[in-house]
């Protein structure tokens, strides 16, 4: 058993040490290739004549250049790595064990599997266990560092910083927890029942489908044009009008004047809403792709023996297909409830500062970066935002966790 | 990344000898660049919130520094300068100069011991150098960590916001004169309105600083008003916020601002519009509004970029005062203040480039630019217009600087912005000074 | 079957809303800045009335006799590059001063919509204009004209110009740099987390080792954990270690000679080395159900002929993993180039550094007033996505599927 351990150490020893001197190695020593780089860059603007500021041109290459050889060097250090630790392995073992060759490959198959998921585990722990632990010490102290529960005190405080917030975040999170996966399901049911049975169908899935390419932030350019409006107003002489329109799609739908230029979501109460919309319209398509595919998966026995009893269309979906994708339709719902409570970008880039549209996301960069103005106090606050977001995906990382249990002992794994 | 570093220091001279023709023009000015050291491969970097026109005409200038020196300027422009140079500054990512739109964030900084003071010599130089030259040392003067004062804010590149921007053609076309005290404006307006037209355009948002434009208009009133004593007394909340003077003050701002007739789109329309907007009424077919009062940096704004300037089509006359007032002729201004924020020789090199008169030249030459520095040639000034703001500046017998500018961030980019957003919104007089006031005293 | 009719409709409705925003993006990055100020992107489509300003002759034109002959669309569209007016001419705006019936000492401004056809007062002479646009000026013998600024009323044909892709692309430096800078975080946070993860779900799949089933659904787990949740320590620690790297340069080199030693603590390597973490769930998860579901005898008759773990992953399951890579590069890579929230906190925010979604963002502030120019750079930030996505749709959708439906 210690010869495992030790073995193991060993190893473990040899790749903290080796590995990072390897790379800084590796970087500086291939340093220079920035500059080389550059200069090409340089060369390319001469005879192409380029309008680039040189400094531009220097700066854009060498930093594709680092890009390129920090690729490089990556997967040179961690085949290295592998290649490291297999040797060892297997050499050490070979080493210490010399009678029996059964004992020495059981030595190297005890460790070796560590060794491949060695590296996702550090990773894994450094960049996400532990600071989420350290997050939570951070949100029990004080800017000097003394304990307190000080920074939760928006939960309970009306004069604490956040109160207010927190109160708008909860709401909003609730509005946008029942309407956001309810949209996005029956959405997605229509358009995966309707398409499979109309051949224009795959084009019509495409076209769904599509917003899950483009970024939040793009998604929120795109519906601007359409919720945020404009224009100039008619100005009325002796014989008529002169031309006036309203420059946004609904605003112009809903008869809004042009100088009416405030954009739907910044309606109080009422703006949140439109933001919801735009997150439906992104992620109806992921609901789709799901339920075609389970849909496709249902039997088609019990849908022929359902149409032979005389089964109109309505009940064949409520009463046969859906129970059977029963179990989709939930994984669906907590795929996007977590997503609903981890919502940023949206919200952040159409309404950042606007306390009447505030999610748990927002509220904390607002913590982070607008709040910052009294004092560093507002990281530990942070930091507690952050453990409240935690809590509310608690339910659904127990759940998944539960499901895949239930996954691995039915496969017998 | 820092090897690189090095090599851009280098290839930063080279280059600036391969492009320095295109530069030429903007650094050959009436004055001479004075000696200002050598500096071959120094690296100062610079954090400031101009972008667009400003940021391109900035890095024209300090090319001028960077030809005479060597050395090469780094400039980073950010709409959040203000959240990000304060946690550079705390982080000890302090960049070499951090230009500061608003004093009082940079007194903020200064009382961190961010700052590094630049020097009486240097104060001493701007009382004797630039017209009103006490009023600039003043601006610029802040208290450290040990309420010791020094002068840290070199101000550099003014603003004249006293304007009212007009289409010549429109006036002639309607029969209306160019208003001399604040009594004919207003009957103007009110002329404007009987005769169907709409006189002004006002748009007050702006992100997370909406709410500007209306303190401007804010101040520009208190200083014809109330005397230039009060207006001091005011910034330091010596006159408390919802005082009689103020709240008359702010009454006047919502006799234009809360008259649907007055403004283009409506009395509810200002807190939505944007102000880069704003202006864009002046030039549509037709017109949206005839006025509009702005300071002199919205020409960048207008559908031509301000070709409509030199072609005629938009011209500005000076926000008159209350002939009634008896209070001369009050100008409304600011400044960014240019600090440094970490000690290097080439630094210091810079701010004696800023004290030279080229370097006003430079950018006068270019387009938007005023300044108090009474060596500046008046004829490196790029446009008449732009000649007429210099000479409305000196000919001022009153000068105050931006006072949301001047108050503590929490009140001047706060709880004025905010208020006034909410003024504009509906919100009545004596609430909105309440509330300030309010703001004031839970600083205090 | 649900009537024929009715689902073609409402599959259609339902497309139509999801489509129409595009064709907004589209339209409106094609417009002139003042078009998408004034009328909406469907108006663009078919001949809008419209107003613009023209002046009847240049200053430095000499007037030879008493009458002017010009073209309204030619002094129009003399300095318009981009987005030429034609159409038909509706009216011109006329206003003059009259005196007041009522107020025999006052006037009163008179405006009027004059038509095709009809003379109009300007300047003391006639002005007669034609729907073509063709005026004449005729004036009083003798006077030196200045030249008059007309609003004028055009049914303006359909124009559609790429002004805002050359203004954003060429005189900007901003939209280049963010998209080189998405592609420097992008492919390599793409491809580093595959070198690490491949072997995790081998390992994960295939591999016997204690506590293997609850450290597996510990890591997929991870999935679901707010990233936020991490950020705080992850900067105290890339501070630290750029102050690390600082020092080590201060001793290695002369950088403080040349005052370059400062090392960013928010960089392009931190966002590859948080993202390849951040990636570790979804791509372990990914793979290590693909390897499973290979056939088991390649593993066993492998081990039989004497094939160590290393050996068949690299020479079998790797090669015929290729579509579960597949399906983890489009993901991580569309994740990625449209992350805004990690490359906020912990990516590089200088000028020319920020990547897209950054930048995007903050054009929604700084392009607010101009529409044309905020559009076509959500398009071109766009364009990479989308056709990676049509590209690889496949795969994209077979990453989906995984694990996510259950048979029934």
């Amino acid at each position: 058993m210690s010869i495992i351990a030790s073995n193991g150490l060993a190893i473990f020893l040899t790749v903290i040490c080796v590995l990072p001197i390897t790379a800084i190695f590796a970087y500086s020593l291939s340093a220079p290739l920035d500059d080389l780089f550059s200069n090409f860059g340089l060369w390319l603007r001469e005879t192409q004549e380029w309008s680039l500021a040189p400094i531009e041109t220097e700066l854009r290459f060498a930093k594709i250049s680092f890009a390129i050889r920090s690729v490089v060097i990556a997967v040179g250090i961690s085949s290295l790595y592998f290649w490291i630790t297999n040797w060892l392995n297997s050499g050490l073992a070979r080493a210490r064990i010399k009678e029996s060759i059964g004992r020495q490959s059981a030595i190297v198959e005890a460790i070796q599997p560590w060794i491949f998921v060695g590296p996702a585990l550090v990773l894994l722990t450094l960049f996400l266990v532990v600071p989420a632990f350290m997050t939570l010490g951070i949100s029990f102290q004080e800017a000097n560092g003394s304990l307190t529960t000080n920074n939760y005190s928006f939960l309970w405080d009306p004069k604490a910083l956040g109160y207010v917030q927190f109160r708008f975040a909860m709401r909003n999170s609730l509005m946008w927890l029942i309407l956001v996966p309810t949209f996005c399901i029956i959405f997605g049911l229509a358009v995966a029942v309707l398409a499979d049975s109309l051949k224009w169908g795959v084009v019509a899935k495409t076209f769904i489908f599509v917003p899950m390419a483009i970024s939040f932030v793009g998604a929120a350019v795109i519906w601007r044009n359409i919720f945020a409006g404009g224009g100039i107003e008619a100005q009325q002489v002796i014989n008529g009008f002169t031309p006036s329109y309203q420059t946004g799609l609904l605003k112009s739908i809903l008869g809004h004047s042009p100088s009416y230029n405030e954009p739907l979501y910044n309606l109080k109460f009422w703006g949140n809403f439109f933001l919801m919309w735009i997150m439906v319209w992104i992620k109806t398509g992921f609901a789709m792709v799901i339920f075609s595919a389970a849909l496709r998966g249902v039997p088609k026995e019990t849908v022929e023996a359902a149409i032979i009893d005389g089964a109109n269309p309505w009940q064949l979906f409520f009463k046969i297909k859906l129970p059977q994708i029963y179990s989709t339709v939930v994984v669906v719902w907590t795929y996007m409830v977590t997503e609903v409570l981890k919502v940023f970008d949206i919200p952040y880039a159409l309404s950042a500062n606007d306390d009447d549209k505030l999610l748990l996301a927002t509220m904390m960069e607002a913590a982070k970066n607008t709040w910052s103005i009294g004092g560093d106090a507002v990281d530990n606050l942070f930091a507690a935002i952050a453990i409240m977001l935690m809590i509310t995906v608690i339910p659904h990382m127990i759940f998944n966790a539960w499901r895949l249990r239930k996954e691995q002992k039915e496969l017998g794994n | 990344m820092t090897i690189t570093r090095k090599v851009i220091g280098v290839a930063g001279f080279v280059s600036i000898l391969l492009a320095g023709s295109a530069f030429a023009d903007v650094c050959d000015t009436p004055s001479q660049l004075g000696d200002l050291g050598s500096f071959p491969g120094e690296i100062i970097t610079m954090q400031g919130s101009m972008l667009g026109t400003d940021q391109e005409m900035l890095e024209a200038t300090v090319s001028c520094f960077e030809q005479a020196t060597g050395a090469t300027v780094q400039y980073s422009g950010s709409r959040d300068f203000a959240a990000l140079v304060v946690a550079d500054l705390r982080s000890n990512n302090a960049p070499n100069i951090a230009i500061f739109p608003q004093p009082g964030l940079a007194a903020d900084m200064a009382k961190e011991g961010h700052l590094v003071p630049l020097g009486n010599d240097m104060a001493d130089w701007m009382t004797d150098n630039y017209g009103a030259g006490s009023s600039w040392v003043d601006l610029g003067t802040y208290a450290d960590a040990n309420g010791k004062k020094d002068f840290y804010g070199f101000a550099y590149k003014m603003d004249l916001k006293s304007l009212v921007w007009y289409s010549p053609e429109q006036f002639e076309d309607n029969g209306y004169e160019v208003p001399a005290t604040m009594e004919e404006l207003i009957e103007l307006s009110d002329q404007m309105v009987s005769d169907g037209n709409t006189p002004w355009c006002i748009g007050i948002e702006s992100g997370n600083a909406t709410g500007w434009t209306a303190t401007d208009w804010m101040e520009d009133i208190m200083l014809r008003t109330a005397s230039p004593a009060k207006y001091d007394q005011w910034v330091s909340n010596e006159l408390p916020f919802n005082s009689p003077e103020v709240i008359n003050a702010m009454n006047v701002f919502g006799q234009f601002s809360k008259n649907d007739d007055y403004v283009a789109g409506g009395a509810s329309s200002v807190a939505t519009t944007s102000f880069g907007d704003a202006p864009k009424g002046l030039f549509t077919s037709p017109p949206s509004c005839m006025m509009h009062r702005q300071a002199s940096f919205i020409t960048g704004f207008f559908p031509n970029k301000g070709q409509e300037v030199e072609d005629g089509e938009a011209d500005a006359f000076y926000f008159p005062p209350f002939a009634s007032g008896n209070l001369g002729n009050p100008v409304l201004g600011a400044g960014t203040l240019y600090t440094m924020t970490k000690d290097s020789p080439a630094t210091r090199a810079f701010f004696n480039f800023l004290k030279e008169a080229a370097a006003h030249e430079a950018w006068m030459q270019q387009g938007v630019f005023l300044t108090a520095h009474k060596g500046a040639s008046l004829d490196a000034y790029a446009t008449p217009l732009l000649r007429k703001q210099g000479q409305i500046l000196s000919n001022a017998t009153t000068f105050r600087f931006d006072a949301s500018d001047l108050m503590p961030g929490a009140i001047g980019a706060g709880a004025f912005w905010s208020e006034m957003t909410a003024f504009a919104n509906g919100q009545d007089t004596q609430t909105t000074a309440d509330n300030i006031q309010a703001a004031w005293d839970a600083i205090k | 079957m649900i009537n024929r009719t009715l689902s073609n409709v409402v599959l259609a409705l339902i497309v139509i809303v999801w489509v129409v925003p595009f064709i907004a993006l589209v339209a409106t990055s094609l417009r002139s800045e003042m078009a998408t100020k004034t009328s909406g992107f469907w108006t663009s489509f078919t001949p809008t009335i419209l107003g613009h300003r023209f002046s009847t002759h240049d200053k430095t034109e000499e007037l030879k006799s008493n009458e002017l002959r010009g073209n309204i669309f030619k002094r129009i569209n003399k300095d318009q590059d981009w987005f030429p007016v034609s159409g038909n001419v509706e009216s011109i705006m006329f206003k003059g001063r009259v005196p007041d019936p009522n107020n025999p000492d006052k006037t009163i401004l008179l405006k009027k919509l004059v038509p095709v056809g009809e003379t109009m007062e300007v300047r003391g002479g006639d002005f007669i204009f034609e729907e073509n646009g063709d005026f004449i000026w005729t004036f009083p013998n003798g006077s030196k004209l200045k030249p008059k600024k007309l609003d004028v009323f055009i049914n303006q044909d359909p124009v559609f110009a790429p002004e805002a892709y050359v203004e954003v692309l060429i005189d900007n430096e901003n939209v280049p740099n963010a998209l080189i800078s998405s592609f420097i975080v992008t492919i390599p946070a793409t491809i580093i987390p595959i070198t690490i993860a491949a072997f995790a779900a081998y390992a994960f799949a295939w591999m016997r080792f204690p506590g293997r089933d609850w450290i597996f659904i510990g890591v997929v787990t991870l999935m679901i954990v707010p990233t936020q949740l991490a950020f705080l320590p992850i900067l105290q620690g890339f501070n630290g270690i750029a102050s690390w790297m600082m020092a080590l340069q201060e001793l290695l080199t002369d950088c403080e000679a040349t005052d370059s030693c400062a090392v960013p603590s928010k960089s392009f390597a931190g966002l590859w080395i948080t993202h390849t973490a951040f990636g570790q769930p979804l791509a372990i998860y990914l793979l290590r159900n693909y390897i499973v579901g290979l056939p088991k005898e390649l593993l066993e008759s492998a081990r039989i002929d004497g094939a160590s773990h290393m050996q068949i992953f690299l020479k079998i399951i790797l090669p015929l993993s290729v579509p579960a890579l597949a399906s983890f590069a489009i993901f991580q890579f569309l994740w990625i180039w449209n992350d805004l929230l990690v490359a906020l906190y912990i990516g590089p925010s200088g000028s020319d550094e920020r990547v897209f979604p950054i930048l995007l963002e903050q054009q929604l502030g700084t392009f607010g007033d101009q529409l044309h120019l905020l559009n076509a750079s959500a398009v071109i930030s766009m364009i990479i996505p989308v056709i990676v996505f049509l590209a690889m749709q496949r795969y994209f959708i077979r990453g989906l599927l995984a694990g996510s439906v259950k048979g029934g």
